[in-house]
């Protein structure tokens, strides 16, 4: 486990480097610039052609990156082109929007998925065929649909929580949890269903093993077989799958964020793209790049504690 | 759990789910709910844009963008819901001579910005001159200032290149008009997050997060306590409009935009719901001369996509009861518009398939138009447009951009765009010079007596003159037909019971939030 953990933080350089470039050349496709966006429509020609040079967008694009990436790498991300705030400034107080997002999700996913899961291992062909059912819901129905459609639910029709906005753990736990309870069910649907499956699969082949059998014939409760003895040997796969999951959820986070209104870093590399402001795309790459390193760390970590065996592997 | 156990949960389950959906499939809300009342210390504001950047001089004036710059940027002259100007940072102003070439300003004394700073000449000069060069979208009002003159301390000589009379109308405009103080002017790297301004309020830092929540807090230094309603003026950003309804119900927004989607939706919830028609919605005709398609250069074929839209009853299909069809440059009641001078163009198909043959194009022809996302609802417009076309045999194939950034790129690359375009808000002079002389006619096509008409308006010796002048445009302009107005739109305010001072009316189409206050 250490081992995989080590490669994981050295591989996370080549990565950033990969994706903090791929990034910078890939905004060479969209049209027009941070110069055209703040000029708009009715600013001639000859004054975004100052722009541009003012800020530095009709120099050649590997001088471009070169000079970002020198910078970058001494922890200076630069400023918005649009509002000359730091990049760093801006990014870290979204970024705790979307760690608590993309965390309460997975923690709820975990939770929840694993408990429908283990119920549903005794049940016969029909609880099969619902679980199925939902998995395929799961894995088909959009998180944004969700989202839509809890707000219709619980905001318009029955005023129960907000439909737009985020307050800050600071400000008020309550109202932190409430903006939240929609978008992190939205997100997480999803994967609900995805580890429920993946849940009765596991324990359904690990509840027919050998040793389950001589635990029973011991006379250890059926109890302490499910949860002592089972649920480590499943926590392995099911926190691999929520690792495997993780970068997809970022992208559908990024939804939900523009969505419900949340000041997370999907909804700034929205704005950002739309307006060509270079500094902060290429910040919330490096950040989600930074958050899929971290989190799966953590998850390595949380697999190692729950089942030493698996820290051979 | 056992087998039966399990099943029987997993079915209440899904029959209670399938209750709650059926639960909202019912139509429009039933329930009305009284709104709650204006609370008298904040003012709590929606806007579906969030600006790039706090600095005035990287803004626009559209509404609602226009929010976060006039809370805290006065502007040199205040227009009053009546249309009249009157004192703001400078209590007199006017034209020297009788060519709307030399403007004196004389400023308030006494004025102090948020950041301490003192309002001097010298200091409006220098904001007015970082303005121009700062390259926002409305850098282009001051571009005719050729030499600003301080006269003295609190008095200025505006010298210009061309005659502009709509020069007092800037001066009074967000953002224009809205002067940034030397200490601002000396770090403008901070005017993107922080105000420094002389208006009623100021940022509060502490309660804002970019893209989503601006705070604004009482501005200590402020010249006229009587115009500070509010203990706290939050501005949210919010981009649906659905959202922005369940925000009203919820009592966490008091004012907003509205739109003929949830205007009903406001009205059963008790909100005040107010309308006034603010801009046409038109094909704009770049393409004039025919060089992309040939077609367009022919004024038969523009007559002929007069002649076959139905234009009320996309009005209704559309907008419902906001909005109403419209066939002429300018709206109803506005500089420019000449009693009768509408309807000219009622819809005959047969007419439009008659002009089309006579033109050489018996079986129509093809063009692509792109969508202008600036405003509301140009997609659908277009989409209306071209199922209109298509009954007349003109193939119209739609291009939408996929953010305003591309719109502004390629929009030159079409034969026309769809446009929302608020005349209400920009009187011939200005609509005038976007159409002829600015992006609105990057192909360069001219006509002579058009110009010829322009430069007689806009240099007429009085306003009368002027105003027989902008008619005549007007009226070729719609001769022309290089723009195909389909339908008037209504621009719709929802407001809190208990919150007055909106005033939405033809001369006051965009109302200064600092004007609002809470009824006693």
């Amino acid at each position: 486990m250490w081992r995989t953990s080590g490669m994981r933080i050295v591989q996370a350089v080549p990565l950033l480097l990969f994706v903090s470039a791929l990034t910078f050349f890939l905004q060479l496709f969209i049209p027009g610039d941070a110069a055209r966006s703040i000029g708009g429509l009715t600013a001639s020609p000859q004054a975004i052609a100052a722009l541009r040079h003012r800020l530095h967008l009709d120099q050649p694009v590997w001088e471009r990156y070169w000079a970002w990436l020198k910078d970058a790498v001494h922890g200076d991300l630069g400023r918005s082109i649009s509002n000359n705030e730091a990049v760093s400034g801006t990014l870290n107080t979204r970024l705790g929007v979307t760690l608590s997002l993309v965390i309460a999700t997975t923690l709820l996913a975990l939770v929840v998925g694993v408990v429908l899961g283990m119920a549903s291992v005794r049940g016969g062909r029909t609880t099969r065929l619902a679980a199925d059912s939902a998995s395929i819901a799961g894995m088909t129905i959009p998180a944004f649909w969700v989202g839509l459609l809890g707000i219709w639910v619980f905001n318009t029709r029955f005023d129960l929580l907000p439909a737009n906005g985020y307050v800050f753990f600071g400000t008020s736990a309550g109202g932190w949890a409430r903006s939240l309870v929609l978008p992190v069910a939205a997100l997480a649907f999803a994967l609900v269903t995805v580890i429920a499956k993946q849940t009765r699969e596991q324990f359904a082949d690990v509840l027919s093993r050998d040793f389950v059998r001589n635990l029973r014939a011991n006379g250890v409760s059926e109890r302490s077989i499910l949860f002592k003895h089972s649920l480590r040997h499943v926590s392995v796969t099911v926190l691999t799958v929520a690792g495997n999951n993780l970068i997809g959820l970022l992208g559908s986070a990024v939804v939900i964020e523009e969505l419900f209104g949340l000041p997370g870093l999907g909804s700034a590399a929205v704005t950002a793209a739309s307006s060509g402001d270079i500094p902060v795309i290429q910040g919330v790459a490096v950040y989600f790049t930074l958050i899929v390193v971290g989190l799966n760390l953590l998850l390595d970590l949380a697999i190692g504690w729950l089942n030493p065996q698996a820290v051979a592997a | 759990m056992t087998r039966s156990h399990l099943a029987l949960t997993v079915t209440a389950g899904a029959a209670g789910l399938a209750l709650l959906t059926t639960a909202c499939g019912g139509g429009s809300s039933t329930s009305s709910s009284t709104a709650k009342a204006q609370d008298p210390s904040v003012l709590t504001v929606a806007s579906a844009i969030a600006p790039n950047s706090l600095n005035p001089a990287l803004g626009g004036s559209a509404d609602p963008q226009q929010y976060f710059f006039e809370l805290a940027y006065d502007t040199l002259i205040r227009q009053a819901p009546d249309g009249k100007y009157t004192p703001a940072l400078a209590t007199k102003w006017g034209f020297v001579g009788s060519d709307s070439k030399t403007f004196d300003l004389t400023l308030r004394s006494g004025v102090k910005f948020n950041d301490g700073s003192a309002l001097t000449a010298d200091g409006v000069r220098k904001s007015l001159e970082y303005y121009a060069k700062a390259g926002g979208p409305l850098a282009a009002d001051l571009a005719p200032v050729e030499k600003i003159d301080v006269v003295s301390p609190l008095q200025l000589r505006i010298h210009l290149k061309t005659s502009d009379p709509l020069l007092p109308l800037y001066l009074s405009r967000p953002t224009t008009g809205e002067i940034i103080s030397p200490t601002g002017l000396n770090k403008t790297s901070e005017l993107g997050t922080t105000t420094h301004g002389a208006g009623p309020y100021m940022i509060d830092s502490s309660g804002t997060v970019s893209g989503q929540t601006y705070t604004y807090v009482p501005n200590p230094t402020y010249y006229d306590k009587s115009r500070v309603h509010w203990k706290k003026v939050v501005v949210k950003v919010i981009k649906d409009e659905n959202t922005t309804l369940s925000a009203f119900r919820s009592g966490e927004v008091d004012y907003a935009l509205g739109d003929s989607t949830t205007a009903k939706g406001a009205k059963s919830a008790g909100f005040q719901v107010l309308s006034s028609p603010y801009s046409i919605m038109q094909l704009m005709i770049q393409d004039r001369a025919g060089t992309m398609v040939k077609a367009l250069g022919d004024l038969r074929v523009r007559q002929a996509m007069m002649y076959g839209i139905n234009r009320d009853s996309i009005a209704k299909a559309l907008y419902g009861s906001y909005a109403k069809g419209w066939d002429y440059p300018v709206l109803a009641n506005t500089s420019g518009f000449s009693q009768g001078s509408e309807g000219k163009y009622p819809y005959d198909v047969a007419k439009a398939k008659k002009l089309l043959a006579a033109a050489g194009y018996p079986n129509g022809f093809t063009m692509s138009i792109t969508v202008n996302l600036t405003g509301v609802g140009e997609s659908q417009a277009a989409e209306a447009f071209a199922a209109e076309m298509a009954n007349i045999g003109i193939n119209v194939k739609i291009n939408v951009p996929a953010n305003v950034n591309e719109l502004f790129s390629t929009y030159s690359k079409y034969p026309a765009m769809m446009f929302d375009y608020g005349t209400g808000i920009a009187p011939p002079y200005a609509q005038g010079n976007d159409l002829l002389y600015s992006w609105g006619n990057p192909l360069k096509v001219s006509d002579k007596q058009l110009d010829t008409l322009y430069s007689a308006a806009a240099s007429a010796p009085s306003v009368t003159l002027q105003e027989q002048g902008w008619q005549k445009f007007e009226q070729r302009l719609s001769d022309l037909s290089w723009t195909i107005p389909m339908v008037s739109l209504e621009k719709i305010v929802y407001v809190r019971p208990g919150l007055k001072g909106v005033d939405l009316s033809a001369t006051n189409l965009t109302p200064d939030l600092t004007t609002l206050y809470a009824a006693k």
